[in-house]
């Protein structure tokens, strides 16, 4: 056999594997599923939809879905599909940055915490949980107040990661402390390599898919929290995101004039995501821990 | 109970209190100026018909802050207020005090938000138990996939869809507020009643939305306790599978549930809060949006602070009560 | 409790040989396959395992981990979840076949006849109920109704009877020591005076002080009971200062079944010798002699003997031929194709 071919085979074998092992995780493949289709509206959408139509005043207001105002306009004459077409990678891109943040200080702090122990898990354990006591949402609320005016999709980011660190530090916390007393973790103590170096490279590795969960949760956090926020009218003022769109409609009483096609499509957005990211994360939590998973 | 436990409840309890009011001091601060006094003084520039009222709010204002102190005296003078429950009056409707808007509004709030929250943790822990329990009958799982799809829900906007087929499309509930309009607030049977039946809707959309999210974590724990010895061992006794659902896995399952409700409390009480500007109830929540709206910061601290206070004292209930609970939780542990 | 049905799995009388007859059989297990279904395919934990055990009789069952000792304990107990699953055979409790009986009936006989010690007693406890609690939640369920006076002095004697002060009754299970949790795991396994009780390594995770008094209390309580029991370890020790006869578990078969005493003397299997050959002696200084290699995968074991390719006397009919559990010698059930079937062993 030639060099070319095994390397087809073993890549094929491997995908094969990949797949093979996706079967056994079905909540996982759902729920990337459900993201995958967000993602795609996200990005094959500004090729079909013009932009023109997130501006007020593009359309005539209050139109019912129609062939050529396919989610129908809002009071103030934005169209609908354009507010969702480009709204929602708005959405995500809080999340994702958001949680990206908030798993990277999850991370410091629970590392940290969980494999030094002592005063220092005290204080970043403690921290957390006065932070996840308090109702986040208030406390984003007087932030948010107080630099009125124009927030943009990066401060609105910034902000609401002072809300996801919490449980990812929790869950890796006690992940670390569990594994702190294994083995290969004592024999690399023993071996010489410093607290840092075990936690990259021993760690780190055998907590990835608690890590992805943690992310993912953070994501969903994230984007909770930044919806809730816009809902109450303090995100970004000029932009269609997902949950200032749900403002607007309540600002405009869009529920007792029945202009059921404002407030529907974000909500039904919201929920694929929500939805796709519970699912995903449940699915991770199968690959973490076996005994969830289902008996094949 | 010994002291020692009680008195390090209560510390913990006061550090929240404490950081709570801090942050809402020092948060509006970190913009440079001070956020009251400028809206106060934009108000005064506006000028026209309203300027007498805003001078005379402006006078008391600085009375009260003396603004032209060092700011660590402004602070504790903040703190003492705090301690008093005293937080000043509000800009867009003086001279009413705040704590009085606020205690107007904390019993609607309070009511909606325990009796839900208790509901949809009972209700949900028991269904997540028995999803996890292999012997249930077939209509939990059956129900148990919608359940689960709703918890990803937030509770407003499930309030939303609920509104708008249950209020506006089939008139079976009203559209929101807390009574009729006109209506005198009293505590007579009939404006009970009237509350009452204003409250389903704004209730149902957080136990629904609850349930779910209460059912997945019991759900966890559940298969956690499960995989437990004694749960073997109870099974290796003969007992019956009731008893052993109930006495052993249920029982020990509990545990974690009630820490892990101690610590969903603030996002419970963010979410009502926006489930009372869907409905228009006036609770803090509903407070709270109007004074987004203009503005009105003595307000929106106030009502930060209060709900703080609520969380951290509910939490601090809880937490006297897990020992009852659990007889391994020791008084002399942290 | 005690009559055996003619419909519940009565054995062929052909299959029964004198000595059951003889001597009071109290569990006969034939051919028990237990195994475990992964992603990546059955694990055959359990082999096709037979044996018998006799009234009052103490049989240990010895092996490395993963020989599926543990798994012979559950099935046994009928305690087996998914994925595993019991695939085949018979077991025999006083002539009851207990696999084919319904749910309702396997609970009323686990504990009342059929009762297990769970290894590692530190859990086996109810955390949140007292130990009293434990123990007569037990009787209840079994159809002894007690008052609370009565219920309570009887509590005290189990535990005198097991070596625990009265005051334990009352406490909670975080509150005792490792060795008091055990003994009062025993005491609820003996507390309805069944006939087969299931010691699966009740000792394993004490210090060795503690072991040989739990050890003492387990042989008076079986001497008291007259009840037949199985202790499942890995402790050769141990095993020889307790048991009457001894089954060695390889990869989810029984290689080798002898009185205790016969096969120290002289093990017949090659792993058996392997294994007595390991223990450290006070008599002689010698390096520690392990077993080289590694155990077999269960997944997917090797062709013919499981134990062949660790095994210093192997031969060629080794790699092909499964050796099969046969009375060798008088008393001795040997699986291993280096000894004949002796004239006046069957």
């Amino acid at each position: 056999m030639t060099a070319v071919s095994v390397s087809l085979e073993r890549r094929q074998s491997r995908i094969g594997r990949v797949v093979g092992g996706l079967r056994a995780y079905p909540m996982l493949v759902a729920g990337l599923a459900l993201i995958g289709l967000v993602l795609l509206v996200s990005a094959v959408g500004p090729l079909f939809v013009p932009r023109e139509g997130v501006e007020v005043g593009s359309a005539p207001p209050d139109q019912r879905p129609s062939r050529e105002y396919l989610l129908g306009t809002d009071t103030v004459g934005r169209q609908i599909l354009a507010i969702i077409v480009y709204g929602t990678p708005l959405t995500l891109q809080i999340g994702l940055i958001a949680g990206a943040i908030g798993l990277g200080i999850g991370m410091l702090f629970g590392f940290v915490a969980g494999y030094y122990g002592g005063t220092v898990d005290h204080l970043f354990r403690g921290a957390a949980d006065v932070f996840l006591t308090v109702p986040g949402l208030l406390i984003l609320v007087v932030i948010a107040t107080t630099f009125k005016g124009a927030v943009s999709v990066m401060t609105q980011a910034l902000v609401v990661s002072a809300l996801a660190w919490m449980y990812p530090t929790r869950t890796i916390r006690s992940q670390v402390l569990s594994m702190r007393e294994r083995g290969y973790v004592q024999l690399a103590k023993l071996s010489g390599m410093s607290g840092p170096e075990i936690i990259v490279k021993e760690l780190i590795p055998n907590l990835l898919p608690y890590l992805a969960a943690s992310f993912v949760s953070a994501v969903s956090a994230a984007i909770l929290a930044s919806i809730g926020l816009e809902a109450l009218g303090l995100g970004p003022q000029n932009e269609p995101t997902l949950g200032m769109t749900i403002y607007w409609s309540l600002y405009y009483t869009s529920v007792l004039r029945n202009l059921w096609w404002w407030w529907s499509p974000p909500i039904v957005m919201i929920v694929i995501i929500f939805v796709g990211l519970f699912l995903i994360s449940a699915g991770l939590d199968q690959v973490a821990n076996p005994r969830l998973r289902r008996a094949v | 109970m010994p002291l020692s436990y009680l008195l390090r409840r209560l510390a913990v309890f006061l550090i929240i209190i404490w950081v709570a009011a801090t942050v809402n001091f020092f948060i509006p601060r970190l913009s440079g100026a001070d956020p009251v006094r400028e809206r106060l003084l934009q108000m005064a520039a506006i000028g026209g018909t309203g300027t007498g009222t805003v001078e005379e709010v402006i006078k008391t204002y600085q009375a009260k802050f003396g603004l032209d102190k060092p700011l660590w005296q402004q602070y504790l003078f903040y703190l003492g207020d705090m301690l008093r429950f005293d937080f000043g009056v509000s800009i867009t409707r003086f001279p009413n005090s705040v704590a009085g808007m606020i205690l107007d509004a904390l019993p609607w709030t309070l009511v909606l938000v325990t009796v839900a929250t208790l509901m949809a943790f009972a209700v949900g822990s028991l269904f997540g138990a028995l999803v996890a329990w292999p012997r249930s009958p077939r209509v939990v799982h059956v129900l148990a996939p919608p359940l689960l799809t709703l918890s990803a829900i937030p509770y407003y906007l499930l309030g939303l869809v609920l509104v708008y087929f249950l209020a506006f499309s089939w008139r079976v509930f009203p559209l929101g507020g807390g009574y009729r309009v006109g209506t005198q607030p009293s505590w007579s049977w009939a404006f009970i009643q009237e509350a009452a039946y204003h409250s389903v809707l704004p209730a149902l959309s957080i136990i629904l939305s609850g349930i779910g999210f209460w059912a997945l974590s019991m759900r966890g724990m559940m298969v956690t306790t499960q995989g437990e010895d004694y749960v073997t061992f109870a099974e290796a006794k003969g007992l019956r599978p009731r008893r052993i659902f109930f006495r052993y896995a249920l029982r020990n399952a509990i545990l974690p549930q009630t820490t892990a409700l101690a610590l969903a409390l603030g996002h419970v009480v963010s979410g009502a809060v926006l489930v009372e500007i869907v409905f228009g109830y006036p609770g803090v929540g509903n407070l709270l949006y109007q004074a987004i709206r203009t503005f009105d910061y003595p307000i929106i601290y106030g009502v930060t602070f209060m709900v703080i206070v609520a969380i951290g004292l509910a939490t601090l209930i809880l937490d006297l009560l897990l020992p009852v609970l659990d007889p391994r939780i020791t008084y002399h542990r942290t | 409790m005690n009559d055996v049905s003619p419909r519940l799995g009565q054995p062929r009388a052909a299959e029964i040989t004198r000595q059951d007859e003889e001597a009071g059989v109290m569990l006969q297990v034939r051919d028990l396959r237990v195994s475990y279904l992964t992603s990546r395919g059955a694990v055959q934990a359990v082999n096709g395992v037979s044996f018998t055990l006799r009234r009052g009789e103490a049989l240990g069952l010895v092996g490395e981990s993963g020989s599926g000792k543990s798994t012979i304990a559950l099935a046994l107990m009928r305690l087996i979840k998914p994925p595993g699953v019991i695939e085949g055979g018979q077991v025999f409790l006083d002539g009851r076949d207990i696999l084919a009986l319904p749910d309702e009936e396997m609970r009323r006989l686990r504990l009342a006849e059929i009762a297990l010690i769970t290894q590692g007693a530190m859990n086996s406890l109810n955390p949140v109920m007292r130990i009293r609690d434990q123990i007569i939640d037990a009787w209840r369920e079994h159809g002894e109704v007690v008052e609370r006076g009565e219920a309570e002095e009887r509590v005290r004697d189990l535990l005198r009877w097991v070596g625990l002060r009265p005051e334990v009754a009352r406490m909670y299970p975080h509150e005792l020591s490792g060795g008091m949790k055990q003994r009062a795991v025993i005491a609820i396994a003996i507390s309805l005076r069944p006939k087969v009780i299931i010691a699966d390594e009740p000792t394993s995770a004490l210090d060795v002080v503690v072991q040989r008094q739990i050890m003492q209390t387990l042989r008076r309580i079986q001497r008291d009971l007259g009840a037949a029991v199985i202790l499942i370890g890995h402790d050769m020790g141990l095993m020889a200062q307790f048991v009457d006869r001894l089954g060695v578990m390889y990869a989810g078969k029984l290689v080798e079944v002898s009185p205790i005493r016969e096969i120290f003397r002289e093990p017949l299997h090659p792993y058996g010798e392997l294994l007595i050959a390991s223990l450290p002696s006070l008599a002689r200084k010698a390096e520690f002699q392990g077993i080289p290699g590694l155990p077999p995968s269960l997944l997917d074991p090797p062709p013919g003997c499981p134990f062949h390719p660790r095994c210093p006397h192997v031969m060629e009919r080794c790699r092909v031929e499964v050796p099969v559990l046969e009375l060798k010698r008088p008393h001795r059930w040997v699986a291993c194709h280096l000894y004949q079937v002796e004239e006046g062993s069957a």
